[in-house]
């Protein structure tokens, strides 16, 4: 999941995709291979889940930060980006730093449609290049289109064919849509509308180019029942609707989850594997991160 | 909080909250109780959930609001008052962009040259901020237009769905004269200090976007300049019809953490925009009342021997269940108390359905939830577990306003 040179992994707010991205920076680490864990986020000002998740929650650099032997760490954020494009194409640090403060142009940097975006693609794009990193883990952030980013390349390259920019993105581009370089995951709950979303999103994704890997299906509930309990408990709750039982909701949880599960293993195209992982509890976050990543590490084995 | 009086008399909700919490469901439930009374409702939506879409029998994507067929909802047992009709647009932001340019372009040949530039094409692909900008522009048009006495809109799943609200500031800060300025030719009038920095930007901008760039986007702020002009005079429009008595706010959310910190951010963002929250949705949560026996006590009136089996296996279930029970009415009541704190209404909780509300008989049972009288503040629950239960092996609390 995590052999490729840039690893992108998305899904919706909540479904656990940070943690499942700490978790395979770690066992890239372990693995020996020298490993980037970047997170998308608008500003530097707030904390940075995935630093958390990795234990450094100190961490919040927009230049890379060496976090542990093999590890580092960095923020992906746009106004980085759009510093370093300046960078390259004024050369004079007293130039960037006079158009970095004139407030027309940074409110047109960040208001313009898909800047924001472009500065973020930019400053992956450059660590990229000046960075000898075996792998790029990019956690992206949940808010709502999951493919801005992903989607972003193509309608830029139209408007920005040539320059710096164009460059870089086309770069990116290359990036992330060559099979053998570039893949993503996406990470999605067993309940009926996340599966659906992610079967959709992986659609999308794959029109654009960019090969999804695998489908985690995350927080899967425990079931302690066999089928014949299963059938005998959903009879005696079809029975008697109007004496509700307590723990039914949970059971019809379960249920869902079991719905979902199947839908994911029809649905998801063969060429996408399936992961499964449990509904751990754990104390810490940097310990649920350690149950996944030795999860992983058996899936590897 | 009382859902049913919005959807019987406001003419205007705005229904926000993070993603993945049920907001485009709420949104339609919403609608479709306003339809159940009479009223001619619209639901905008910008979220696909094909499902649903599929369900009601609603195009991916079309230019216009498309009604749902009366026969769909009669099929499913829907009871709509008389005149009631229901109404749905997936909103396109590249068709109403079209509209609003076509509308304030000054000239024809205008309208042609803006849509003609690649930065604009761009703008139509690329959605951040467009979504949230063309639903205020959606709005407004259909409350101009009468045609509907409810419109239920559902807001992206972004921090930044408010924004629109936001718009004459926001599309100010791209386009403000000051910004366009560093873009236009100078004349002899500019200081030496404006001069030299727009030099500095313009050969910023030339050299990392190219030339080519450099020229059209030229040439679309220009354009689109004169557009704003009057765009920001409708834009006040849009503030004015939500700041009104006609329209509220609705913020949903789930029990989870991520998802209530959202909310917060919207219940402050709302009053920031200098409008008001009218309350909070739970949705997905445990917090209504509904459940009764516990497996413990319908154990000794089961002799099946897999039924009983699979009830000693609920009981760890049934206790999972009270927990979250509890934690969802305490999530509830402090809900309340931070709607009410800010000069909200509280916060109602929705049941939660099994399936997910992907057919017209679930959204049916949602609305029905909307239109039913409030049960009154939730008690506590008692976890089940720790209680004895009595002889009929029920436990005496979780009967209170089922």
């Amino acid at each position: 999941m995590w052999r490729r040179k840039l690893v992108l992994v998305t899904g919706k707010g909540g479904v656990g995709k940070t943690t499942l991205a700490a978790a395979l920076a770690r066992r890239a680490q372990a693995a020996g291979a020298r490993v980037l864990a970047a997170e998308v986020s608008t500003d530097v000002a707030t904390a940075s889940p995935l630093m958390r998740m990795l234990g450094h929650p100190e961490a919040r650099s927009t230049d890379p930060v060496r976090l542990e032997s093999g590890l580092s760490g960095v923020r992906l954020v746009p106004s980085a980006g759009h510093r370093r494009f300046l960078q390259a194409s004024l050369r004079v640090k007293m130039l960037v730093d006079a158009a970095m403060r004139s407030s027309a142009l940074n409110r047109f940097l960040m208001a313009a449609p898909a800047f924001p975006e472009v500065g973020t693609l930019f400053q992956l794009v450059s660590l990229l290049r000046e960075n000898d990193f075996d792998h790029v883990i990019v956690d992206l952030p949940a808010t709502g289109h999951a493919i801005g980013l992903a989607a972003l390349p193509q309608t830029v390259l139209r408007v920005v064919p040539s320059g710096l920019i164009g460059d870089a993105i086309r770069e990116g581009l290359e990036l992330m849509t060559d099979p053998d370089r570039g893949h993503a995951l996406l990470v999605t709950l067993p309940e009926a509308m996340p599966v659906s979303e992610t079967m959709e999103l992986c659609q999308t994704l794959d029109g654009l180019g960019i090969r999804v890997q695998s489908m985690v299906l995350n927080r899967i509930p425990t079931d302690p029942f066999s089928s014949e309990e299963r059938r005998a408990l959903r009879a005696h709750l079809v029975e008697a609707p109007d004496r509700p039982l307590l723990g039914a909701r949970e059971f019809s949880r379960l249920e869902r989850a079991r719905t979902a599960m199947d839908r994911f293993r029809e649905e998801a195209p063969s060429a996408v594997s399936r992961v499964f992982l449990p509904d751990w509890t754990a104390d810490s976050e940097p310990e649920l991160v350690a149950k996944v990543e030795g999860r992983l590490q058996e899936i590897e084995a | 909080m009382k859902l049913a009086s919005y959807v019987r008399d406001k003419r205007v909700i705005v229904v926000c909250g993070a993603g993945g919490v049920g907001k485009t469901t709420t949104s339609a439930s919403l609608a479709l109780a306003g339809t159940r009374c009479g009223r001619r409702a619209l639901v905008l939506t910008i979220d696909p959930a094909r499902r649903l879409a599929q369900a009601l029998g609603i195009p991916p994507t079309g230019d216009e609001p498309v009604q749902i067929e009366p026969v769909r909802l009669q099929r499913a047992g829907v009871d709509v008052e008389s005149g009631g009709t229901l109404h749905a647009w997936m909103l396109d932001p590249r068709v109403v962009l079209e509209g609003v340019v076509d509308r304030f372009a000054p000239k024809p040949e205008d309208a042609e040259r803006i849509r003609k530039t690649r930065l604009y094409q761009a703008l139509c692909d690329v959605m951040t901020g467009l979504q949230e900008y063309t639903a205020a522009e959606a709005l407004y048009s259909f409350h101009e237009s009468d045609a509907y006495d409810l419109i239920v809109l559902d807001t992206p799943p972004s921090r930044n769905a408010l924004d629109f609200l936001d718009a004459p500031r926001r599309l100010a800060r791209f386009l403000d004269e000051r910004t366009l300025s560093i873009f236009a030719p100078h004349t002899q009038r500019s200081s030496a200090m404006v001069r030299a920095a727009s030099k500095v930007v313009q050969t910023a901008l030339s050299r990392t976007f190219g030339s080519a760039f450099a020229h059209d986007l030229q040439q679309f702020m220009g354009l689109f300049g004169k557009l704003f002009q009057k765009m920001r005079v409708h834009a006040s429009g849009v503030r004015e019809l939500l700041r009104s008595n006609e329209s509220a706010f609705l913020v949903v959310t789930s029990p989870d953490p991520a998802a209530l910190d959202e909310a917060t951010y919207f219940q402050h963002r709302i009053e920031e925009l200098g409008l008001r929250s009218e309350g909070f949705v739970l949705n997905r949560s445990y917090a209504r009342p509904g459940h009764g026996d516990t497996p413990q006590g319908r154990l000794r009136q089961v002799q099946d021997e897999p039924l009983h089996r699979a009830l000693q296996k609920l009981v760890p279930l049934a206790d999972l269940e009270s927990e979250r029970v509890e934690s969802h009415r305490r999530i509830l009541a402090r809900l309340e108390t931070q709607s009410r704190s800010e000069g909200g209404r509280g916060a109602t909780a929705l049941p939660f359905l099994d399936e997910a509300v992907e057919s017209v008989e679930a959204l049916d049972a949602l609305s029905s939830a909307v239109l039913a009288p409030e049960s009154g503040p939730v008690e506590p629950a008692r976890p089940a577990s720790r209680s004895q239960p009595d002889e009929a092996g029920r436990t005496e609390s979780d009967s209170s306003g089922a």
